[in-house]
């Protein structure tokens, strides 16, 4: 080392370089196309005109990007174009415009869309303007170094389109074959490049596919219709949330905010909405958009955040950890995050884009949104989940009781025809007893009575019977135009022995013939459970209460009503909120079911029950059913 | 005097009906089986012929198409513990009229009077009004069957012969 000089060494870049950057730095034309696009949006344009014209037998393929930017002088395209890693847009704070792009590649997007590029742009204050060609296959030579790749430049007049300034790609060499899926993903990929709720200002996309109007068109961010509910969210200075809600199944909108946090401070100005369906939507209803979270920076994705795949918060790993009991079905979830880069400089997307890099704000962000899901989830739960289950619970009670009835009426259908054949020996033998006296010569008044008897209550075992195999055989869905005085009647019939044996006073009061259009099974059962509960309601009473069980039958407006009153001490206030829940009172009563049950039924029917009671006065019951 | 068969597969319930057609003056026979009850109607012609609906190895309405192949004539009462409670056993007895022309529907458990006033109603001198009707029915349907419409008016003959005024 002779000097000092020698002690110093210099890095080269290699030609390959570029290769490495243009073509291994975008994981598809998507990116690409993407990547130009924000470079227009930097240069200030707000229209960028995409050209796809695939291949044909007759000419290659070709793609063209132009915009109305402000474009760029011999010295501009020097120093930005020609210098690779360059950027200015990290030190612009000033400009109205935030520019999206700041690693300084997004130039060799082209290279991976194509072998050759030629530019033509044009600065505003330029008469002329600047075509440029380059053939990118110059940097596959790794043997060459970077800064020997040269690119020939040349002023031109200005084109028409580039009036007063702009810049305009022309890519050929085209390495993909552009086919249909090629070109759909293009067009969705620039769709979802949009931030739908904050779109960078007075910006336009156009994509054009040469020879498929169905393919081109003014690009339109996605925009959804018809969620069931919808939380807009904002971090605030303090790093308090405040949270709209909204939705077709809230009544009105909400807003709530949760108290200042140190840890989201960082992420001040952050605004967010989740939107949700509770069935899975049509396509037409989010403009086809693929479900998840997407994230959006100055009114630009980032990317892959939201991708297909990505579960980046992780929705779908904390379904499947709780086997699919968690609220949030993710294909029905859709969620757009804002950040700004001057708001939010922490939040940085890796070079590849392939995600944010970890820092503290990063997992504040991912920490904030984890929570926004939460309340999400809750909301979807008390909101939504929880009255269907109610419902479906519901349905499953009826459709319970229904296969009860079933159960029974096969058992009864056997049953009725046993029972009705000794009851039929009975009476004839009775009878034939009665008559062969009478033939002896003898007449009386006691063996006569006592014939009386035995079929007096043949008949009413037979009544029962009959009720019996009407009622099980009975459906709880099919209603009849009946005597509903009667049935009534009937039913309190059933119970007169039961409450003579307990002193109790059953008092029937209902009109001489009440016609309704009712399901008769309903009504038996209601009242059958009402009465006995009402019977068993004097079980440890003294005997000195008056004891009285009061039915009633009538009609109130648009409803029939029917009322089962009892004398007893009321209902304690601590067993009130049990009275019709599942199991609680422990009390079956009637055909094995509870009131929790019979309520159910009744309201099948579109009817109500309800009760009043007080303490040592008595309870009623009232079944309400529609006329 | 009538001949009525009571046909019911439990003992007690024949012996029930018969006593008490018995005590009426009339001569039940019983059957415990269709099997039975066709075999007797094979030996003896009966004027009414009573039934259950619902019976182990046939159904009634089964067992009175193939007691009429043999007595044309013979007069019918359906009775059951099953059926619909809901119909009225006139609505009943009309379905069963027009499907195979059994006569009467009674529901279980029957009392004797009601039992017996079907029966007689069954054997009076108005039903033989009817039979004019049900013979040209059947007559009519055994156009095409001429073993059975010579039996058929054989039968009558006897019938006829055998009715006396005091019959009934």
């Amino acid at each position: 080392m002779a000097n000092s000089e020698d002690n110093w060494l210099h890095f080269e870049a290699s030609a390959y370089l570029q290769t490495l950057l243009g073509r291994e730095l975008f994981r598809s034309d998507e990116f690409a196309i993407v990547e130009l696009v924000k470079n227009a949006y930097d240069s200030g344009a707000s229209l960028v005109r995409i050209v796809i014209q695939p291949p044909t037998s007759k000419r290659p393929a070709e793609i063209r990007v132009t915009d109305n930017g402000s474009g760029m002088s011999l010295k501009d395209f020097q120093r930005l174009f020609m210098v690779a890693g360059y950027s200015e847009r990290g030190q612009q704070v000033h400009r109205v415009r935030v520019p999206t792009g700041e690693k300084g590649v997004g130039r060799f997007a082209a290279d991976r869309l194509g072998s050759k590029l030629e530019v033509v742009t044009r600065a505003k204050d330029d008469k002329e303007a600047l075509r440029v060609f380059i053939d990118w296959t110059a940097f596959d030579d790794r043997n060459k170094r970077f800064g020997d790749v040269t690119a020939e430049a040349k002023r031109i007049p200005s084109p028409s389109e580039l009036k007063p300034s702009g810049t305009a790609l022309c890519i050929s060499g085209v390495r993909s074959q552009w086919q249909r899926s090629n070109l759909v993903a293009v067009r969705h990929a620039l769709e979802e490049l949009l931030d739908p709720f904050h779109p960078p200002e007075s910006f336009t996309i156009e994509f054009i596919v040469v020879g498929s109007p169905a393919l081109s068109a003014e690009i339109r961010p996605p925009m959804l219709a018809g969620t069931d509910l919808e939380v807009r969210f904002a971090v605030q200075k303090n790093g308090a949330i405040r949270r709209k809600w909204s939705g077709e199944s809230i009544k009105r909108e909400e807003e709530r905010a949760t108290p200042a946090n140190t840890e989201f401070v960082q992420l001040a100005g952050l605004t967010g909405r989740f939107m949700y369906f509770i069935k899975r939507p049509k396509r037409s209803d989010v403009s086809n958009l693929a479900p998840g979270v997407r994230l959006y920076r100055d009114g630009f994705r980032l990317e892959p955040f939201g991708h297909r795949k990505a579960d980046w918060l992780g929705v779908e790993e904390k379904r499947a950890k709780r086997a699919g009991h968690a609220h949030i079905v993710p294909s029905r979830l859709f969620g757009f995050v804002s950040i700004e880069r001057h708001a939010h400089p922490d939040l940085r997307d890796t070079t590849s884009r392939e995600a944010l890099i970890d820092t503290p704000a990063a997992r504040a962000l991912l920490t904030c949104l984890r929570n926004e899901l939460v309340r999400l989830e809750d909301r979807i739960r008390t909101e939504m989940t929880e009255p269907r289950w109610r419902e479906k619970q519901r349905v499953q009670a009826q459709e319970l009781q229904q296969a009860r009835l079933q159960a029974l009426s096969i058992l009864s259908f056997g049953l009725a025809h046993e029972l009705r054949q000794p009851l039929q020996v009975i009476r004839s033998e009775a009878q034939n007893i009665d008559t062969r006296l009478r033939q002896l010569g003898v007449v009386d008044n006691d063996i006569r009575e006592a014939q009386a008897a035995i079929d007096t209550h043949i008949k009413r075992i037979d009544e029962n019977i009959t009720l019996l195999s009407q009622m099980s055989t009975g459906s709880l869905e099919q209603e009849d135009t009946l005597d509903l005085a009667a049935v009534v009647r009937r039913h309190c019939a059933w119970y007169n022995t039961r409450c003579a044996a307990a002193g109790i006073a059953l008092d029937v009061n209902v009109p001489e013939t009440y016609e309704a259009t009712v399901n008769q099974a309903t009504i038996g059962i209601a009242l059958s459970n009402l009465i006995i509960n009402a019977i068993e309601a004097f079980a440890d009473l003294p005997d000195t209460k008056e004891r009285k069980i009061s039915v009633s039958l009538m009609r109130s407006g648009q409803q029939h009503v029917l009322r089962v009153a009892d004398s007893a001490n009321g209902i304690p206030s601590e067993l009130r909120p049990l009275v019709f829940k599942e199991f609680a009172t422990g009390k079956t009563g009637g055909l094995g079911m509870g009131l929790y049950s019979c309520r159910l039924i009744v309201e099948a029917q579109g009817g109500e029950m309800d009760f009043s009671t007080e303490t040592g006065v008595g309870t009623q019951f009232v079944v309400r059913l529609p006329v | 005097m009538s001949r009525v068969l009571v046909v019911d597969d439990e003992r007690d319930v024949r012996q029930a009906f018969a006593r008490a057609l018995r005590l009426a003056g009339l001569l039940p026979a019983q059957a415990g089986s269709a099997d039975e009850a066709l075999q007797k109607c094979e030996e003896e012609t009966f004027d009414v012929v009573i039934l259950d609906f619902i019976m182990p190895d046939m159904n009634g309405i089964e067992l009175l198409t193939r007691i009429r192949r043999l007595q044309p004539f013979v007069r019918s009462i359906v009775v059951s513990g099953k059926l619909d409670r809901r119909r009225s056993e006139s609505d009943i007895s009309k379905d069963l009229r027009e499907a195979v022309e059994a006569d009467v529907y009674l529901h279980k458990p029957v009392d004797n009077d009601t039992l017996l006033e079907a029966v007689r109603g069954l054997t009076t001198a108005e039903a033989d009004r009817d039979w004019k009707d049900v013979a040209s029915g059947i007559t009519s349907a055994s156009r095409t069957n001429l073993t059975a419409a010579r039996r058929a008016a054989k039968e009558l003959k006897k019938h006829r012969s055998r009715r006396t005024p005091q019959d009934g």
